[in-house]
């Protein structure tokens, strides 16, 4: 197992720290006062481990408006057009996401919320990469792996 | 039963004892440089859940009841549309019944938006057909496109 380091080793060695964490992909352990113990990862093997979770909106037209639904956080966006509606459902997210980081604690504490979480890290990571869009209106896994069954069947 | 108005579901945030967020959320907005053209609302129940809504500034209606379903159902947190209505009528707040099972994220009768933009963007249907199809039709269109015989790339 990985040496735990003290927060005082951490802080004079934080280079090192990261570069283990997102150059060798070590998860680097912490602790301050032998009481809070923290994990330090590189962002593409937290990647790794909420990368399962996709994203399934739903798209509903009316008179006029186009409307997205996203379940897994339960947001809409509305617009003129799908481009309009998803443009409103991407700032939606990126709001949810500044909420939910900054209310973690609250949220995690919350029966309808705290699956969430990854979810959150999937689309703060995607906004990190700069492929927020690409991510929400991704094809799922499921999805793709049902049409490669039926092309097989042909 | 008719759709609401943005007024009525503003309303009915009102009666029900919804913080308006706007306070808490100008800064977010602030920094990301967007307008507050949403009212935003927030309710925290008895069993710890986090409700949370916007609503539009303007007048006008909501058009679609799918939509409008999901609004009411995994925003303002009601078990029955029901209960919407008699809010608004009573003017009295909702007495919501403890947390249910979360209901499965999607569902398998909408169109997914991965699919509509599928279609328009690499199929080249026109958004408006698109937007008419149901998901049945959407999903039959991209197998066909995906199983149909193309010639060989230059890689090939």
């Amino acid at each position: 197992m990985p040496e735990i380091l003290s927060i005082t080793v951490a802080r004079r060695t934080i280079g090192d720290v990261v570069t283990a964490a997102v150059v060798h992909h070590r998860p680097v352990p912490i602790e301050r006062n032998r009481r809070d113990q923290a994990l330090v990862l590189g962002r593409d093997d937290i990647l790794r481990l909420v990368s399962g979770h996709e994203f399934h909106p739903e798209v509903f037209s009316e008179e006029g408006a186009v409307s997205i639904w996203l379940p897994e956080f339960a947001l809409y966006g509305r617009g003129g057009s799908f481009v309009e509606a998803q443009e409103d459902l991407l700032d939606e997210v990126r709001l949810y996401v500044d909420g939910y980081v900054e209310r973690a604690g609250e949220f995690l504490r919350a029966p309808n919320r705290a699956h969430h979480y990854p979810w959150v890290l999937r689309a703060l990571i995607a906004e990190m990469k700069d492929e927020l869009a690409e991510v929400l209106f991704a094809e799922p896994a499921e999805s793709s792996a049902m049409v490669g069954l039926e092309t097989a069947a042909v | 039963m008719p759709l609401p108005t943005y007024k009525e579901l503003r309303d009915f945030c009102k009666i029900d004892d919804w913080v308006d967020l706007k306070e808490k959320r100008s800064a977010v907005q602030g920094r990301k440089g967007q307008a507050l053209d949403h009212y935003r609302y927030e309710k925290v129940l008895p069993d710890g859940r986090i409700l949370q809504t916007k609503v539009s500034r303007g007048a006008g209606r909501y058009g679609d009841p799918n939509l409008w379903r999901r609004i009411w159902r995994d925003q303002l947190g009601l078990d029955d549309e029901d209960q919407f209505w008699e809010a608004l009528r009573t003017r009295k707040p909702v007495d919501r019944a403890v947390a249910q099972p979360e209901p499965p994220p999607a569902s398998a009768t909408a169109k997914p938006g991965w699919l509509h933009k599928n279609l328009v963007l690499i199929v080249g249907i026109p958004e408006a057909e698109v937007l008419a199809l149901s998901a049945q039709e959407a999903h039959a269109r991209w197998t066909e496109f995906i199983n149909q015989e193309r010639p060989p790339t230059a890689d090939e």
